[in-house]
């Protein structure tokens, strides 16, 4: 689904990811974890998108497309989603407008007719419940106002709502009490299935006992370091990350 | 070495038109308009090198011929008791009380454009809200600028008794396209005790027009005034709104929202006056620029000595949708008594880059998102609305106007 080739981004002349590959097949979930600054979330800015990043070389290519090529409205569309680390507050822009635009733009570009005001209302109440969300949070301008955990939930929520077939969650665990936790992981799991895949991005193990990674990949200083199983996590967990650095500069050791 | 200088010349001759109406009306409003007229003359027309007119030239309206035009404003709504309509027509006892009022709170000295309007006063629109008045209908006062090069002088007296409540809509239209009107209008408001009062201003002449409105406002004690103005249209705008918190516990909220675009301009001055103790204001004035149009915004506060425990807030967040675009944005505090809470800020901005890339990671297109953010931007006043059909139909003349923006390099 996903293939990473070789990827090389910089920011301001400083190159932050240096040479990234990644496979993310259908079905699959994997885990990116690696210490503060080594660029996980930069990856997950590139894969959605973000121009304030300049790819210098290597190759992203998603359902036989490439996808560097697309500006991110149409990333969105082609099914990618990114949960936002820092999840942007939009005062004056009511949550319910936003995500009836976003869905019908989808549907319109995946030739499905658009929802009107009742089916739309249904499902988002339907995904709504998932989440353990307020349907009082539909009339609120979007995340203004919102607790760091509602701002998260409400990625979690957007994302049950436009069901993306690869899913980016960049540090969603980050700020979240474990009741909290435990809803994420409950709506990210429910979109799990043979044709999805989803990529965790994480500096810690904890939501990982929740959403039960396939692969686990680390990142140290730009590359990726190691990529084992799950059992990579739960080593990363007791030794910490310390280990990584030291690793960085060498060659890495993929899963192939 | 001083230099008296004679006020620029005009095209259009406003004291042969003041003597035009001269004999015209009872003895109180030709002595109104002779008063007016004095003031006038000694002032004449405001320039650039004046302070108060440095960012606003009104060279197009000094230089224009303009014609008097004899449009009525349309008056409708009001609750039970309720008097509005024309001045001249009002019951006798109404009529000696809004003599006595007219143009005691818009002064002026300083304000030539009051005394213009004064010299050729005509009509008088008159809203009085009775003692203990409860909110009824919503009244609305429109003026429609003559076609062409008209000259117009709106007049507006609006009377709140003590403990009256209501809600009043002044707006401001025509001509079409071509017109090149210009409008002086005053509009005087006067609350007293514990008043209730919501005032929206909406100006959305034609796109050739010039026009200078006064709104000058009293809130006795324990009376609350929120004002509106929301300035969509004409080619230059300016207005100078103030109001005098004049008795204990008495606060104001004014809420202003400026669309420009084209060469447009619009200027905005507002003057609170904390003249006693324990009141409170509020200002929020918004502005969105696009193309190569200019806007000013001076917001002064003034705490009279004495006016201790004075609250007060000021903010002017401005968007610029250009880099042609420019606005000068000025806080001026005067602040006399010591326990106070004072404060002010300003913004100059552009579109949020970290907003708009989040809408377009939603699948939303970069002139969508950029419309979304500037009409949320804007909802932030628009919202505050309290009438559904007047903000309905604000939103969707605000979309209408807003410019296709980008998100869209890179």
């Amino acid at each position: 689904m996903l293939s990473v080739k070789n990827l090389k981004a910089s920011i301001d002349g400083t190159e932050i990811l240096k040479g990234i590959d990644l496979d993310v097949k259908a079905g699959e979930v994997h885990a990116i974890m690696g210490p503060n600054g080594s660029g996980k979330s930069t990856l997950a800015q590139v894969i959605a998108g973000r121009d304030t990043y300049e790819v210098t070389a290597g190759s992203v290519t998603y359902q036989g497309k490439d996808l560097l090529e697309l500006p991110p409205e149409q990333r969105a569309r082609e099914g990618i989603f990114l949960a936002f680390q820092y999840p942007v507050e939009i005062p004056g822009v009511n949550n319910t407008y936003f995500l009836k635009a976003a869905l019908n733009a989808t549907r319109k570009h995946r030739g499905l007719e658009e929802l009107d005001a009742m089916d739309f209302l249904a499902l988002v109440r339907e995904k709504l419940k998932v989440i353990h969300l307020d349907e009082d949070l539909l009339h609120r301008p979007v995340n203004a106002g919102f607790s760091g955990g509602e701002k998260k939930r409400n990625e979690i929520f957007q994302m049950a709502v436009l069901s993306p077939k690869l899913a980016v969650l960049d540090e969603t665990d980050s700020g979240l009490d474990i009741d909290a936790l435990r809803t994420v992981a409950k709506g990210v799991n429910s979109l799990r299935s043979k044709d999805n895949a989803i990529v965790v991005v994480t500096h810690y193990q904890r939501l990982l006992e929740y959403i039960v990674p396939d692969h686990v990949h680390v990142l140290a200083d730009g590359r990726v370091v190691r990529s084992g199983g799950r059992e990579l996590a739960l080593e990363l967990e007791k030794e910490g990350y310390s280990w990584v650095e030291t690793q960085a500069a060498g060659p890495a050791k993929t899963r192939g | 070495m001083s230099r008296v200088m004679a006020p620029p010349p005009t095209a259009t001759d406003f004291e042969a038109l003041h003597r035009l109406l001269a004999d015209r009306g009872p003895d109180w409003i030709r002595e109104f308009r002779a008063g007016a007229r004095a003031q006038f003359v000694i002032q004449g027309l405001p320039h650039h090198r004046m302070e108060a007119w440095r960012q606003t030239h009104i060279a197009p309206i000094a230089g224009g011929r303009f014609e008097p035009s004899n449009t009525l404003p349309e008056v409708s709504g009001g609750g039970d008791g309720v008097w509005t309509g024309r001045l001249h027509e009002a019951p006798e006892e109404i009529q000696a009380t809004a003599r006595r009022r007219l143009g005691a709170l818009a002064g002026q000295e300083g304000h030539p454009f009051t005394a213009l309007n004064g010299s050729l006063l005509n009509e008088v629109t008159l809203i009085v809200l009775p003692q203990g008045a409860a909110a009824g209908d919503l009244v609305t006062i429109r003026h429609t600028a003559g076609p062409g090069n008209s000259l117009n002088v709106p007049r507006t007296l609006i009377l709140a008794g003590d403990g009256a409540a209501g809600s009043i809509v002044e707006s401001y239209e025509g001509p079409g396209p071509e017109g090149g009107s210009f409008t002086t209008a005053v509009t005087e408001i006067d609350c007293g005790e514990n008043t209730d009062l919501k005032y929206y201003r909406i100006q959305r002449e034609g796109p050739g027009s010039f026009h200078i409105g006064r709104v000058q406002a009293r809130v006795g004690p324990g009376g609350k005034l929120y004002t509106a103005g929301i300035t969509l249209g004409a080619a230059l705008d300016r207005v100078d709104a103030g109001v005098t918190l004049d008795g204990e516990g008495a606060s104001c909220e004014m809420d202003g929202l400026f669309l420009t675009d084209g060469v447009r301009h619009v200027d905005n001055r507002t003057r609170i006056e904390h003249a006693v103790p324990n009141c409170r204001s509020r200002q929020v004035y918004k502005g969105i620029l696009s193309d190569r149009s200019t806007a000013v915004f001076v917001g002064r506060v003034i705490v009279r000595p004495g006016a201790q425990a004075t609250d007060a807030d000021q903010s002017n967040p401005n968007l610029l949708l250009s880099d042609d675009a420019t606005v000068y944005t000025r806080p001026q505090l005067e602040i006399y008594a010591d326990d106070v809470r004072c404060t002010h800020g300003a913004t100059v901005g552009q579109l949020d880059a970290d907003a708009l890339f989040y809408l377009r990671s939603r699948g939303i297109d970069p002139d969508e998102a950029g419309r979304l953010l500037v009409k949320g931007f804007a909802g932030e006043i628009l919202d505050r609305i309290e009438i559904p059909s007047l903000r309905t139909q604000l939103e969707f003349e605000v979309a209408g106007k807003l410019p296709v923006t980008s998100g869209t390099e890179g």
